[in-house]
């Protein structure tokens, strides 16, 4: 009986607690390459951010007189790691950029490349891709558009630029990441001109429309829309025999110069976030020539099925303006397209589809009245998310 | 054996079907049930079989409440007023050697000026709640729960036992982004009971299921909104979207055992509980603008929960002295996924892939509570007055680790109640004052990040936790005797009010009615 008692009176004491996480951290070691050119003696003092792409927090450092970052007690995950420097010389300002993703489940030790960054005359200032919700609940996004800005102190021509739409949509990796210093096209449609026909004066631009009509008025329109397109300057329209573009009378078309889906033609954002835009200045004084270089430079691509194969168009990173990655949402950042040099960052709509939200290009400074747009190369920084559009209003 | 069954069913509705041997005098008050909870500490072990220790009363309840709370002190999960409609009954029965038990709830209740929460109990799924930042939003609940107990013997020395209870329910918001919470709550638990000579032994197992299906849709057209997925004090993750979905799911398995040692008027029972539970949190999103193409795994959670009791006795017929120890200790583990969304296989379809599985969140609350109470009986051996003191102790400490934060507090509170029953010609009066006292007594908050969470959640709700509070309670009932069917008429109102150190307040009301036989 005394036995029994005992035994009773350790299953009543029964009873352990759970052990503590038996968590781990990892040490990240950086050496950011600038390039064999770079000065020795400004390697220092580039910053470094390392971005948790599952939890949206970054840890911000900068590098030692070698060039070397190190960051402690990292916890396991997905990254990307971001450097950025400016160097000056004489009245000329270098920016360098790179950007390195990392998957941290063991210490890691790695190099970032850093690549010099020349900011370019145009930029492209807004980008309205969300689309809008008609009074029937339908999407509507034929009021898309793309506004280009001149940034300098000096007329610019914008006759024979180029709007691309890289091939990859974000929805999986990019399949030509390793063609070197080249994006791959699935449409690229260009601005009418003779060299000196669009000019764009310092500190204006051009807003490309996907219809140039007055959304909230035309009754082809959406009176939900937030825009009024009917004074753009350019519009996509692709003639097709059962077409539903609107070709608008007051406002000109790009030229269509290349499209690698023969179905949907023109240019449509996806109004759900993930098309890599940018705008470019191809080889060729005219139409003929630029077409003639496309098609020296067409890639083949099976389609998913395997049935047929698709082409799109390689174009070199060196004829590219600017360029602006806007992904889905933050869980489809891995699957970035640009490389750093081209644009360091991304962006997007975080209200979504429909939303009628744009992401617009911060102010970097107000010369004069001219308005001057900030253009690191690096969208996260240099991008306001989730703004109203104001085609050709500068604030 | 038919009449068995239909009594077991009627039960759950307070059914008036009588049971062979007992007779048609129904003396019982509105303490009744009370009296039996108190007087029974084999009824608060868990072990159905104790059900059969009960004290000769089988009362039986058919009831309407309302209840309406109202006050900024309250948690920052919670709404800043609650009002509901119950509609309940319960009755114990005996039918030759087997008691029952059955309690049926319909329970209706708008939960108003709620922020930051679209979970319907948050204290089942912390720390892996979901926010939205929409304030100002009202949870419309509907619920139901069943319970029942059986015990009965299989020969002199031993009884058995069985217990289920089975919640089921929906919780929903009226406002973009706007839940619908889709609850089940069930545990069953069998259990055994040896008696010999002065000595029970008694034991049970338990086997709980929990399961919430969260929908949260946007109806306005074109608009996403922002859900913060919390994992931990100052620690979260969020997404915008036009629609989400969330499944937490719950196992728990585990057994209690029960000792008691019963030479004459005094007594003792011993009793131990532990529960070992996994809950599983799952995410996904779904509609015509989805981006993610399957469900994602969030976190998981282990936990213990030890509860260990002692109850000493004093039976003196008329008073029954009870004294009681208890510590009850409940521990979780959390572990995030590391997943990524990738594209598989040949069809081009995105699935999330897990690269690893980190413990991160640990927490251990632990509660000890020292109780006295006097149960004074009347001639017909039925409660008239009931006084209780006592002292609790209360500690939480929670951890997250990398980016290392940590709450930890310890609290302290003194309560004490006394309830007596009058005559009044031919009603019956019950009144009933209460006091509650608690002091923090320490509390540590080591959050490094200050984000929009810590400041809209994590700081104010340990302010709550932490605040030095005094809460008067007075409740008032009357009961009429009727003539023919049915034994007793009652109305009782219960009235608290709950006042911090740093001035915030809430008034707990509730009134309710029906009748006892």
């Amino acid at each position: 009986m005394k036995k029994v008692l005992v035994i009773i009176s350790l299953l009543f004491l029964f009873g352990s607690c759970l052990k503590e996480p038996d968590y781990h951290s990892y040490q990240l070691d950086f050496v950011v390459d600038f390039g064999k050119d770079f000065p020795q003696e400004q390697r220092g003092g580039a910053k470094v951010t390392l971005f948790n792409q599952l939890k949206n927090y970054t840890f911000e450092a900068e590098t030692d007189p070698n060039g070397k970052i190190q960051f402690a007690s990292v916890e396991p995950g997905f990254y990307s790691a971001t450097v950025s420097k400016s160097l000056k010389s004489d009245l000329i300002t270098y920016n360098y950029y790179g950007l390195k993703n990392t998957d941290v489940f063991t210490n890691v030790t790695d190099t970032i490349k850093a690549k010099i960054s020349i900011s370019g005359a145009f930029v492209i200032k807004e980008i309205y891709y969300s689309g809008s919700t008609t009074p029937a609940g339908k999407i509507y996004y034929a009021d898309q558009y793309l506004e280009i800005f001149n940034n300098t102190s000096e007329i610019q021509y914008a006759d024979g630029i180029s709007v691309l739409i890289h091939e990859s949509s974000n929805a999986g990796q990019n399949i030509w990441a390793n063609i070197k210093d080249t994006i791959v096209a699935e449409t690229i449609w260009s601005v009418p001109g003779n060299g000196t026909q669009v000019p764009v004066e310092p500190g204006k631009s051009i807003v490309i429309a996907q219809d140039g009509i007055n959304h909230r008025d035309d009754p082809k329109g959406n009176p939900l829309s937030p825009v009024n397109l009917g004074n753009a300057d350019f519009e996509f329209y692709a003639f097709k025999p059962k077409t539903t573009d609107i070709d608008s009378p007051t406002v000109p078309n790009l030229i269509e110069d290349y499209s690698g889906n023969e179905i949907i033609k023109e240019i449509t954002y996806v109004v759900g976030g993930g098309s890599a835009i940018t705008i470019a200045k191809i080889p060729g004084n005219n139409e003929e020539e630029r077409k003639a270089y496309i098609k020296r430079n067409l890639i083949a691509k099976p389609s998913s099925s395997g049935s047929e194969t698709n082409f799109y168009a390689k174009v070199a990173n060196k004829y590219l303006i600017d360029a602006v990655e806007t992904v889905k949402d933050e869980a489809h950042a891995i699957y970035k397209r640009f490389t750093p040099e081209l644009d360091a960052g991304y962006t997007y709509v975080a209200s979504g589809s429909r939303s009628g939200k744009c992401v617009r290009r911060k102010i970097k400074e107000v010369i004069a009245g001219r308005v001057v747009y900030q253009d690191t190369n690096n969208s996260t920084e240099d991008f306001l998310k989730d703004v109203d559009p104001k085609p050709k209003i500068y604030e | 054996m038919s009449k068995f069954f239909i009594s077991i069913l009627l039960l759950f509705f307070g059914s008036v079907a009588n049971a062979s041997g007992q007779n048609d005098v129904k003396p019982y008050n509105l303490l009744t049930f009370k009296q039996i909870e108190a007087g029974c500490p084999w009824l608060q072990t868990g072990n159905a079989a104790g059900l059969s220790q009960m004290p000769e009363l089988f009362p039986s309840e058919l009831k309407l409440e309302f209840g309406h709370s109202d006050g900024d002190f309250h948690s920052g999960f919670k709404g800043q007023s609650d009002q509901s409609f119950n509609f309940s009954s319960r009755s114990f029965r005996k039918i030759n050697k087997t008691y029952l038990y059955g309690s049926f709830n319909y329970s209706k209740s708008y939960e108003k000026r709620l922020n930051f929460s679209n979970t319907n109990d948050p204290a089942l799924n912390y720390p892996y709640l979901l926010a939205d930042t929409i304030g100002n939003d009202t949870y419309d609940r509907e619920f139901f729960k069943l319970e029942g107990i059986i015990s009965s013997t299989l020969n002199a020395n031993l009884d058995w036992g069985l217990r289920f209870d089975y919640q089921v329910g929906v919780a929903s918001q009226n406002r973009d982004p706007r839940p619908e919470n889709k609850v089940l709550l069930t545990n069953i638990s069998p259990g055994l009971l040896f008696k010999i000579n002065h000595f029970k032994l008694g034991a049970n197992l338990t086997y709980g299921y929990y399961n919430e299906d969260i929908d949260i849709s946007v109806v306005e057209e074109g608009v996403q909104h922002t859900l913060f997925q919390l994992h931990g004090p100052g620690v979260f993750n969020y997404h915008a979207s036009s629609s989400f979905y969330r499944l937490y799911l719950q196992r728990r398995l585990g057994g209690g055992m029960q000792f008691e040692w019963r030479p004459g008027i005094i007594s003792n029972i011993l009793h131990s509980d532990y529960i070992y539970s996994v809950q599983t949190i799952d995410d996904g999103r779904k509609a015509s603008f989805a981006t993610w193409a399957a469900v994602k795994n969030d976190a998981r959670i282990d936990g213990i929960n030890w509860n260990m009791t002692d109850v000493f006795s004093i039976d003196q017929g008329g008073k029954v002295q009870q004294l009681k120890a208890m510590l009850h200790v409940t521990n979780k583990l959390g572990t995030e996924f590391i997943q990524r969304l990738e594209k598989v296989g040949e069809t081009d379809l995105e699935h999330w892939i897990t690269y690893g599985k980190e413990q991160k969140y640990y927490s251990l609350q632990t509660n000890a509570e020292l109780n006295y109470q006097l149960l004074v009986k009347d001639g017909n051996n039925l409660m008239k007055s009931l006084f209780k003191a006592g002292l609790g102790y209360s500690a939480f400490d929670e951890k997250y680790y990398l980016p290392n934060q940590e709450l930890s507090y310890s609290n302290l509170m003194l309560q004490s109640s006394y309830l007596k029953l009058f005559t009044l010609t031919q009603a019956k009066i019950s009144a009933e004052m209460k006091l509650k006292y608690q002091f923090n007594l320490n509390g540590t908050q080591n959050l490094r990040a200050t984000n929009f969470m810590v400041q809209k959640i994590y700081a104010p709700e340990f302010n709550y936790l932490t605040r030095n509070f005094i809460s008067p309670g007075v409740s008032i009932g009357c009961q009429i005797p009727l003539k023919k069917a049915f034994g007793t008429y009652f109305i009782k109102s219960d009235l608290e009010w709950y006042h911090s150190a740093n001035g915030f307040n809430r008034t707990i009301f509730s009134l309710s009615t029906g009748i006892i036989f």
